[in-house]
């Protein structure tokens, strides 16, 4: 549907009331490609999708689309589009008139703005729903819309802000599947702004970790996932970290890393938990010569009743991450 | 009937009770003295009065010089709720404290200000003009805050939106901001022709012999006697008062928008433009807010030959004019005040309980309508001062009860006026406890009246104080209903400045400036005090 853009931003420095909210952020998102910013609350992701799309000016740093620097170009001539967090629809407009307000601010005629309205609509699941009242809407439905009018102008570039947040979790997981296979129809590229780390790793072609102001990592998404740079990229990706492994440093703990063969009494190895999860069991281990507790999932039916109790482990060691002192 | 209902139906029985004989039922006898004067139909009155071109020019000047006030004060003051809603600076919660003083200062001190004399300067530009200006004063806050709020809760989202989407300054004003604003510009527009269409103590101190409104003529008919012409006027005015009513708020259907309310985040104001333009605001309003201060205060202390004290040293004097002194008034206006304050309180306290208690019924039935009940509190906002006095004159001033000679028609009638304020600062207050407060009470072991006594009373501890603070200063600067029943011997201190002014010489203005400024700095004393209480500053 559209040809995206490729986004390179370098060296974003933001202050905001004083404080320094980005620091030096540099990063590509590539022509037509899912690129996810993942991070906590606070982090600085909404402020550097402020900026990418031109509400807020940087104190330094570039902003450049297709290599041409648009750091000075207003928000509504940048071409840009941005979800937001809150959505912002129109409360004085209907479905209709939201979606096609940027088609209007482009001076799109009337029958071409209905026709373009109703396309995005149907791509979003929502046909027909040109005259429903904002007010009207459901969560889940308020995002599409939201989503829809970002896509409407037909943006180079499309940033959405923690697009999911604020859905239960059924139909959080439901989207995640459709704006998988959206993004991939409308060839646009997307700025993925976001806390969870499911939600990147599902969604993103290239993945930028920010933790406090900076970009802490930047890669493939599989590889950010396999090979975190710091404690905290790991943490974020959602991986567990052993403070001193052995004498040897902290090391991260990816899946499979620790593998219960059995229940043995006198192994050593203490049961602390056993949180029964559905599919599999969690079980919190107290492991000697490991500082701290570390936790690993075992499909074992009898599980849930091994609280209390020792097991034998095994340790694969491909399955570790050493980050070094 | 469950008992919670009867509980109801029995708390808004005494207000209902209340209402009804000292408002309803003397607001009948105005329409029946106006269309059956002799105990049977007769329209004579009405015909006499439509015939007469004098009172067309009356009605036609109520309504055009409430149109002026409207876009006056809508000039003025819009540029003042931006700065509020936009703008973060130092002195921002001062200001917006201050901004109730015009709207709860007596009218007759704002006409005080406003009046010709040494030291006014509205005078030179002619009656009209001080007319006008006065009303832009009292209705200047109703638009700052009205608006500012409105304003403050659209934040920049949509602003963003629109700009992300494309939108330039221009179309982000034009197609986002406009029309989101237009609501409450359109519910204080209303507000505001409402309170300058029933003006009455600004245009009769002002006015002079030419410029009447309905209102004033209604007075002025009761003075002379005319009590059947006072009675069509008033039944002419509650009619275009209910028409007004009635298609503001099919207007505001019809524009109503629902905003999701966010933390309001006004920006810091950073570049110079904007700063100039703030400053400029904030200027403004400090010139618009001390006008009468400083006005009122220093010409109670300018006479003709320079400086003089004499104006407030004769405060205790009953001269000729007077029938007491402006001290034995500010007495007696102390004492009615907080009898009409007790009436109002325990009347709109019942009421809100009642209200709530019938709210909070599951199976509420179409007899005893939460709503209709609600409605019939704001019918003294509808009613005009002049004519609630009117209908306690009528209806109480003949046998077999003649209370005209007793001083009860005084407090009873400012508290009818302060009961709409009462209703409209506590039932919006009790609605906001959550439901679920309560529930954990009862779940805990609270009976129905500890639940009131633990829950209840002490979250509303703040809006009681703020409406006993705005009862009490309405009632103490009441003037229409008060100029109509109370006794001659027995003046309010609005009804001495009244008096005063409307006489000749220095001394008789020099002193109803003085007095003015007692009742300025009483009124705003204690409304201050309580905006402070309230502590429910944006900042």
């Amino acid at each position: 549907m559209t040809d995206g853009a490729r986004l390179d931003v370098e060296g974003l420095d933001v202050q905001l009331g004083g404080a320094s909210v980005l620091a030096g952020v540099s990063l590509t998102a590539p022509a037509g490609r899912t690129t996810a910013v993942l991070g906590p609350s606070g982090g600085g992701k909404s402020t550097l999708l402020r900026a990418v799309a031109g509400l807020i000016r940087p104190s330094t740093g570039r902003v450049l689309l297709d290599g041409v620097d648009v750091t000075s170009v207003p928000a509504h001539r940048r071409g840009v589009g941005l979800a937001f967090q809150d959505l912002a629809l129109f409360p004085h407009r209907d479905v209709g008139a939201n979606i096609g307000f940027g088609l209007r601010m482009q001076g799109v005629t009337g029958e071409e703005i209905a026709r373009r309205t109703a396309e995005v609509l149907d791509l979003v699941g929502l046909p027909g729903f040109a005259r429903r009242g904002v007010d009207t809407l459901s969560g889940g439905e308020a995002q599409r819309v939201a989503l829809a009018r970002a896509l409407a102008p037909g943006p180079g570039v499309l940033c959405l802000d923690e697009p999911l947040a604020a859905l239960d979790r059924v139909l959080h997981d439901r989207l995640v599947g459709e704006l998988h296979a959206l993004f991939a129809t409308v060839g646009t590229t997307v700025v993925l702004v976001t806390h969870d780390q499911r939600e990147a790793l599902a969604l993103a072609d290239h993945l930028v970790v920010l933790g406090s102001g900076h970009v802490l990592q930047a890669g493939a998404p599989q590889q950010v996932w396999d090979q975190p740079a710091t404690e905290e990229v790991a943490r974020f990706v959602g991986h567990e970290v052993v403070d001193d492994w052995r004498g040897g440093g902290r090391v991260v703990l990816r899946p499979g890393a620790i593998r219960v063969t059995g229940v043995a009494d006198t192994s050593g190895v203490r049961v602390v938990d056993a949180v029964f999860a559905g599919g599999h069991t969690t079980l919190t281990l107290d492991v000697p010569d490991i500082e701290g507790l570390v936790t690993t999932e075992v499909t074992d039916p009898t599980a849930p009743q091994w609280r209390g109790r020792d097991v034998t482990v095994e340790i694969d060691e491909s399955r570790l991450w050493h980050l070094g002192r | 009937m469950t008992r919670r209902r009867w509980a109801g139906v029995a708390l808004v029985a005494l207000p209902s009770l209340f209402v009804g004989a000292l408002l309803v039922w003397p607001l009948a006898v105005v329409v029946d003295r106006a269309l059956r004067p002799g105990g049977s139909l007769d329209l004579t009155p009405v015909t006499t009065a439509a015939s007469d071109p004098s009172l067309w020019g009356v009605v036609w000047f109520t309504t055009w010089q409430a149109a002026i006030s409207t876009v006056l004060t809508l000039a003025v003051a819009l540029p003042a709720a931006w700065l509020f809603a936009r703008n973060r600076f130092r002195g921002r919660g001062v200001l917006w404290a201050l901004l109730v003083v015009p709207f709860v200062l007596p009218t007759v001190v704002v006409a005080a200000a406003f009046s010709s004399g040494p030291g006014s300067f509205a005078v030179p530009r002619g009656t009209l003009w001080a007319v006008l200006v006065a009303h832009t004063f009292l209705n200047y806050a109703v638009v700052v805050r009205i608006v500012g709020v409105a304003w403050a809760d659209l934040a920049d989202r949509y602003a963003d939106a629109a700009a992300v989407l494309g939108a330039g300054t221009w179309q982000v004003a034009r197609r986002i901001t406009a029309p989101l604003l237009a609501p409450s510009v359109l519910a204080a527009s209303s507000v505001v022709y409402l309170f300058s269409f029933t003006s009455f103590g600004v245009v009769l101190v002002l006015g002079g012999a030419r410029l009447r409104t309905i209102e004033v003529e209604i007075y002025e008919r009761v003075r002379q006697l005319d009590l059947g012409t006072a009675a069509v006027l008033a039944v002419a005015q509650m009619l275009l008062v209910v028409t007004l009513l009635w298609v503001a708020g099919r207007w505001a259907q019809r524009w109503s928008v629902t905003l999701r309310p966010t933390a309001p985040a006004p920006r810091v104001t950073d570049r110079w433009g904007r700063r100039l333009g703030a400053g400029l605001v904030a200027l403004s309003m400090m010139v618009i807010l001390g006008i009468p201060l400083v006005t009122l205060v220093a010409r109670s202390v300018w006479g003709p030959q320079g400086w003089t004290w004499s104006y407030w040293s004769a405060l205790d004097d009953r001269r000729g004019v007077l029938q007491a002194a402006p001290l034995e008034a500010l007495v007696n206006s102390l004492v009615v005040a907080v009898v009409a304050t007790a009436i109002a309180m325990v009347v709109g306290g019942l009421a809100v309980a009642g209200i709530m208690s019938l709210e909070r019924d599951p199976h509420g039935s179409r007899l005893a309508r939460p709503a209709a009940f609600d409605a019939l509190l704001m019918l003294p906002l509808g009613a005009s001062a002049v004519t609630v006095g009117l209908g306690l004159l009528l209806a109480f001033g003949r046998p077999p009860l003649d209370l005209r000679s007793s001083i009860v028609l005084v407090p009873v009638a400012q508290a009818l006026v302060a009961l709409p304020f009462v209703v409209r600062v506590l039932l919006p207050a009790a609605r906001s406890i959550d439901a679920s407060m309560r529930e954990s009470a009862a779940v805990l072991g609270a009976t129905p009246i500890s639940v009131v006594r633990h829950v209840d009373v002490p979250l509303l501890a703040r809006p009681i104080a703020v409406a006993g603070g705005f009862a009490f200063a309405i009632a103490l600067g009441e003037f229409g209903a008060t100029l109509v029943v109370a006794r001659p011997n027995l003046p309010t201190l609005p009804l001495t400045v009244a008096r005063l002014l409307g006489q000749p010489g220095a001394l008789n203005r020099g002193q109803a400036m003085a007095v003015a400024t007692l009742l300025m700095v009483v009124t705003v004393g204690v409304v201050l005090a309580v905006d402070q209480l309230r502590g429910g500053v944006r900042d």
